[in-house]
């Protein structure tokens, strides 16, 4: 999906929703979140949906399980669009597992397509979890290295992120494994 | 050429069933000008809730109505119909309640009479009462012919089924979802018609049964070209449901209508499939995109309807 089909798509959703008077607020992360702030060109395959909000004061909780009309429209666009059945998921929503970023829900950004608003991660939250999930991956070989390399994160910015990290696995190594990653941003950013 | 839109399409198809309306109630003889007749076989109930649906439009279909309902209601099968009934809309169905109301009154024909409850009137009681008998002289009247020899029921529908497949053979699934009848119901009633031997059946997996249309044709004084089975019924559902879908949609985006047609495909594409016009994958055809393609391909429905089965 180029961006420009995420904000077809998204509207689509927003559409169908505003036709059965219904509103929902929903927060994105991952490849969808980059491509909509214009961070990165490429294509993704899905949108990563972290959280449900309020419609009207935009206060995130759990999206999991999306409420049936959402889910229904949704389905409807995946169908009209002849789209992968999980190009919209909450897999991402295990991150409350763990817990979000501090002060996550303030920062988000949001956009309004028809019956659906859309919360996009700020970029500071998006450091956070790109450097979260290339630390959690084997290696720089994945898309999320190069996402983060494109949000060009500053040093304040890295350090931050490492800190929040690093509170995320409880494992022996996984201080060392964060220290290396932000050596390797930091190295890959100069 | 503008862009299709959900209303455009409907009423292409709208038209299209308007004109063969008329031309199946010119055939039986229902005092109706013009000169168009139907070659296939006419399904008499599927017609009258063509006519309860295009009313609306076409206020002279209920003058029609009211006539058949007196003269002709007879000749219908009151479990076909119920057995129809939920492929059309609320609004057409609350119209039946005034058929039927009318045939139990004029034509005094209480099998109606469990429908004829609760429901509003069909036609405005102002309109003066007029009387035409059925004409079954025509070949696309066949299966009323047969209902008139053989009775109402299963039987000569089958009949009428079987003669319009030319000879083809067809299996007990085949012939309940062209009849509407119930699946049992219509192997014990083929199973019978085998044992009296009106119709042949074959060793085949599944089972499937044929008549011989030459004998039939000479009984029946069948034309050369005997009249073909249309599945007239999926052809009106699919219209009345387009046509609901349109007037819902009012002034929805493009997408919103495209979305609607994809809905009524899912549930009608019977109408194509079974009288084997193409259809378009819809899958291929995303978004708004898919209103051009269904819109071809009900301009071919339509020719077809036109050329080929009036």
């Amino acid at each position: 999906m180029s961006p420009l089909d995420i904000e077809r798509f998204l509207y689509a959703i927003g559409e169908q929703l505003a036709r059965v008077d219904a509103r929902y607020a929903i927060v994105i992360v991952g490849g969808a979140a980059l491509s909509l702030q214009r961070v990165v060109q490429r294509t993704t395959n899905d949108v990563d949906v972290i959280a449900i909000a309020d419609a009207s004061t935009h206060l995130i909780r759990r999206p999991d399980p999306l409420p049936d009309v959402l889910t229904g429209a949704i389905a409807r666009v995946t169908r009209d669009f002849n789209l992968r059945p999980d190009w919209m998921n909450t897999v991402v929503a295990q991150q409350w597992r763990a817990g979000l970023p501090p002060g996550f829900g303030d920062r988000v950004e949001w956009r309004t397509y028809g019956g659906l608003a859309v919360g996009i991660a700020s970029r500071i939250d998006l450091i956070f979890l790109k450097l979260f999930a290339v630390a959690d991956t084997r290696g720089p070989d994945t898309h999320h290295y190069p996402d983060l390399i494109a949000l060009r994160p500053s040093d304040p910015e890295l350090d931050a992120a490492a800190v929040w990290v690093a509170t995320q696995d409880v494992s022996p190594a996984w201080p060392d494994t964060v220290r290396k990653v932000v050596e390797h941003v930091r190295a890959q950013s100069r | 050429m503008s862009e299709p839109s959900l209303a455009s399409v409907a009423a292409k198809l709208g038209s299209a069933l308007l004109d063969a309306a008329w031309a199946q109630w010119r055939t039986l003889g229902m005092g109706v000008a013009g000169t168009k007749q139907c070659r296939s076989i006419i399904d008499p109930e599927a017609l009258v809730f063509a006519s309860l649906w295009l009313s609306d439009t076409e206020p002279r279909l209920a003058r029609v109505l009211r006539m058949w309902a007196a003269d002709g209601s007879r000749l219908l099968s009151v479990q076909r119909t119920r057995n129809l009934s939920p492929d059309y809309s609320a609004s057409v169905n609350a119209k039946l309640g005034g058929f039927a109301r009318h045939a139990v009154d004029k034509g005094k024909d209480l099998r109606w009479k469990p429908l004829a409850q609760g429901r509003e009137p069909a036609v405005r009681e102002a309109w003066k009462v007029e009387q035409a008998s059925p004409v079954l002289a025509a070949p696309g009247s066949l299966l009323l012919r047969l209902r008139v020899g053989m009775g109402v029921g299963i039987k000569p529908d089958v009949l009428a089924y079987l003669l319009g497949s030319a000879g083809a053979r067809r299996s007990i699934s085949a012939i309940a979802d062209a009849t509407h009848y119930y699946t049992r119901a219509v192997r014990r009633t083929v199973e019978e018609m085998v044992a009296g031997r009106f119709i042949d059946a074959a060793a085949t997996a599944p089972a499937s049964y044929h008549v011989r249309l030459e004998p039939w044709a000479k009984v029946l004084h069948l034309p050369d070209a005997s009249p073909v089975w249309v599945y007239w019924h999926e052809l009106f559902a699919l219209g009345a449901a387009l046509a609901d879908a349109a007037s819902n949609a009012g002034r929805e985006s493009r997408y919103l209508q495209s979305s609607r047609a994809r809905d009524v495909m899912e549930r009608h594409r019977l109408a194509f499939d079974l009288n084997g016009v193409p259809l378009a994958p819809a899958v291929d055809h995303p978004g708004e995109e898919y209103l051009v393609a269904l819109q071809s391909d009900v301009v071919e429905l339509a020719r077809r309807i036109t050329n080929n089965f009036l």
